[in-house]
């Protein structure tokens, strides 16, 4: 419990400046979380929700309005290139789109000693080496480094960009929807090399993705955002075996059922939001798409708090949820008969 | 060495592109209502001499063949001669054509340049300057070069006396000279290249900087400069070459206007002069030369992508 995490994001507010006559954006509101080494956090949230805009807070690709970010132990909030080039070593970063995140103009090989040489006096034959290696790791032929990008598929090209987070063996890598921009069968390989990666490196990831049952797979917490907020966050396989936030419940239910019949029929059984005005200042972002909301929901702004353990004695596993009704076990039952 | 045979085998294949060009051009003259023999002897001549005089021009012939005699004289390197100076068109047309070249090898140096400096500048600092780009680059479009020509003459000529009016004196005469009468032309012949080049600059650097590899640059703490010059410019220079050769291209025509108005002896005022008198031998050969150098332009555009971009040189 004492183990320093190794990414620590606290109060975190990024806004979005919209022209000096409306107010800005807020895109990510106060948002707490860390990430332990050789732990897996999954961001889960729709589009919009700012899951994206905290990993790039985290790189330094958008500023920060309040809050801090730490990683291992050193406040990066407002790193300037110097640091961050230092930091690069240490926290990399894997993109969703294949096709843009490799320089079309070099080959792989130049690409990936990139990193190699600003961190490292290797000669030649070194990097050369360095570079099958991680090739290899990843599953790639040896003959790849002298290839151009444009040589290679959607898949193929994520292989290489995950080679090039890891040529310098960071501790954390952020991984922005690295799969949702690949067919299904590729999702599932790139998705195993990931695993089997973090097994051989010891990486932690900060998983940033819409897919549900992507997240699931990978991650050992989740975190659920929406408009900025953290709806709820907790172990994967309890908040997935048993939302607690209305949110979640609904973004679970959002993911298409294999049986269409059951499918028809959760369709139908799902609740319509109950207004369509959207959400005041104040009180809870989602109690105008929430079924169960009561009028303290519209009214106060419900704060993120520790479930109380159900059943058990200790709380389960730092499991956090920010819903006014989250204690009624009335409404906690009727949610999941 | 794949550059060598690249240029070799372009250059063998704009051979019937030649032809056609030629053909087409010896064709669409023909049209043209009015013939040299009436120019030469004006309104005032008997039929018979009109009719004289066409048969020593070899008009009375009929079009195969005259395209056939000219087709056999430009294999041996004879363009034959002007219907009315009597001049060899190879001789008139190298005495011509240093000016032509000069007018557009500086207009594109210029464009080009202030284009791509425009454009960057622009897509780095953004705001007014981008606005200043756009509209800029609406008026260059929309301003025709002749028109534009006449407002300088105005301006940079008559008024405040800092230039020729018109004229054009030799490189070799007094390069000082020589400078100064290019400068209205070049000014009047580059305004829409350096809206267009600007505009596409600063659309594709934007565009790059966008890209996923660029920010995982940047997250990994590269100079803004260093990603610039060595990422995002190569990148970015494909489509900007692409423009320059249509630009370029576009100036040989644009080229035409401006030397009439500036009463240059370059090849786009001779083309205008000859075609106003029928002249064809000297018409065939001027287009001949602009053809041969819109060949060698793209020739060159073509050589600049497989230097930028593997993806080409793969294909």
């Amino acid at each position: 419990m004492t183990r320093q995490p190794l990414l620590d994001i606290k109060d975190l507010t990024v806004e979005f400046g919209q022209g000096h006559r409306t107010s800005p954006l807020r895109a990510v509101d106060g948002v707490s979380l860390d990430i332990a080494p050789g732990e897996t956090v999954g961001l889960v949230g729709e589009s919009g929700s700012g899951k994206s805009t905290i990993g790039r807070a985290v790189l330094g690709l958008t500023p920060v309005h309040s809050g801090r970010v730490r990683f291992e132990g050193i406040d990066v909030t407002r790193a300037g290139p110097r640091t961050r080039r230092g930091l690069s070593a240490r926290l990399q970063v894997v993109f969703q789109d294949p096709y843009s995140s490799l320089n079309p103009a070099r080959t792989i090989g130049q690409t990936l000693a990139e990193p190699l040489l600003v961190h490292r006096r290797l000669d030649r034959r070194e990097t050369d080496a360095h570079i099958a290696e991680m090739l290899e790791r990843v599953g790639m032929p040896a003959d790849t480094a002298g290839r151009y990008p444009g040589q290679f598929s959607g898949g193929q090209r994520q292989r290489i960009a995950i080679a090039r987070a890891l040529m310098l063996e960071p501790s954390l890598v952020i991984c922005d929807e690295p799969v949702s921009a690949l067919d299904l069968s590729i999702q599932a390989q790139v998705m195993n090399l990931l695993a089997r990666l973090q097994r051989e490196l010891s990486l932690s990831y900060l998983f940033i993705a819409h897919d549900l049952p992507v997240v699931r797979h990978l991650s050992d917490r989740v975190v659920v955002l929406y408009r900025g907020r953290v709806m709820e966050s907790g172990p994967a396989q309890v908040v997935y075996a048993d939302p607690v936030h209305p949110y979640t419940e609904a973004l679970l239910d959002a993911v298409p059922a294999p049986d269409p019949r059951a499918q028809r029929a959760r369709r139908a059984a799902q609740a319509a939001p109950k207004t369509t005005n959207p959400p005041a200042d104040e009180g809870c972002v989602f109690a105008h798409r929430c079924p169960y909301a009561i009028d303290i929901c519209h009214r106060e702004r419900p704060a993120l708090l520790p479930l109380p353990s159900r059943g058990e004695k200790q709380p389960e596993g730092g499991r956090a949820v920010a819903c006014h009704r989250s204690g009624e076990p009335a409404r906690v039952r009727g949610l999941h008969t | 060495m794949a550059i060598f045979r690249l240029a070799v085998r372009r250059l063998l294949s704009s051979a019937p592109l030649l032809f056609l060009v030629s053909a087409l051009t010896f064709v669409l003259v023909s049209l043209v209502p009015g013939d040299p023999a009436r120019t030469i002897v004006g309104q005032h001549v008997t039929v018979e001499q009109y009719e004289a005089v066409r048969v020593q021009l070899g008009l009375d012939d009929p079009l195969p063949v005259q395209y056939w005699d000219w087709l056999v004289g430009v294999l041996h390197g004879d363009l034959g001669a002007s219907l009315f100076s009597g001049e060899a068109v190879t001789k008139t047309l190298n005495d011509r054509l240093p000016v032509s070249l000069s007018l557009i090898v500086a207009g594109t140096v210029v464009s080009g340049i202030l284009g791509v400096a425009l454009g960057l500048l622009s897509a780095r600092r953004g705001g007014l300057l981008t606005r200043a780009v756009d509209l800029l680059s609406l008026l260059g479009l929309a301003v025709p070069a002749f028109w534009f020509a006449l407002v300088l003459i105005a301006v940079g000529a008559v008024k405040l006396r800092w230039f020729p009016v018109t004229g054009y004196v030799p490189f070799a005469d007094d390069p000082a000279e020589w400078a100064r009468s290019l400068v209205l032309p070049v000014i009047s012949l580059s305004l829409s290249a350096v809206a267009v080049i600007a505009k596409q600059t600063r659309d594709c650097v934007l565009d790059t900087f966008g890209r996923d590899f660029i920010r995982v640059m940047q997250a990994n703490g590269f100079s803004r400069r260093s990603i610039l010059y060595r990422h995002v410019l190569r990148n970015a220079a494909v489509p900007v070459v692409t423009v320059l050769g249509v630009v370029l291209v576009s100036l040989l025509a644009a080229a035409v206007f401006v030397e009439t108005v500036f009463a240059m002896p370059g090849l786009g005022s001779l083309t205008q002069q000859a075609t106003v008198q029928h002249d064809i031998p000297v018409i065939q050969g001027a287009v001949l030369y602009i053809t041969v150098l819109v060949v060698l332009v793209n020739l060159l555009v073509d050589m600049a992508y497989n230097r930028l971009d593997p993806r080409v040189r793969a294909a």
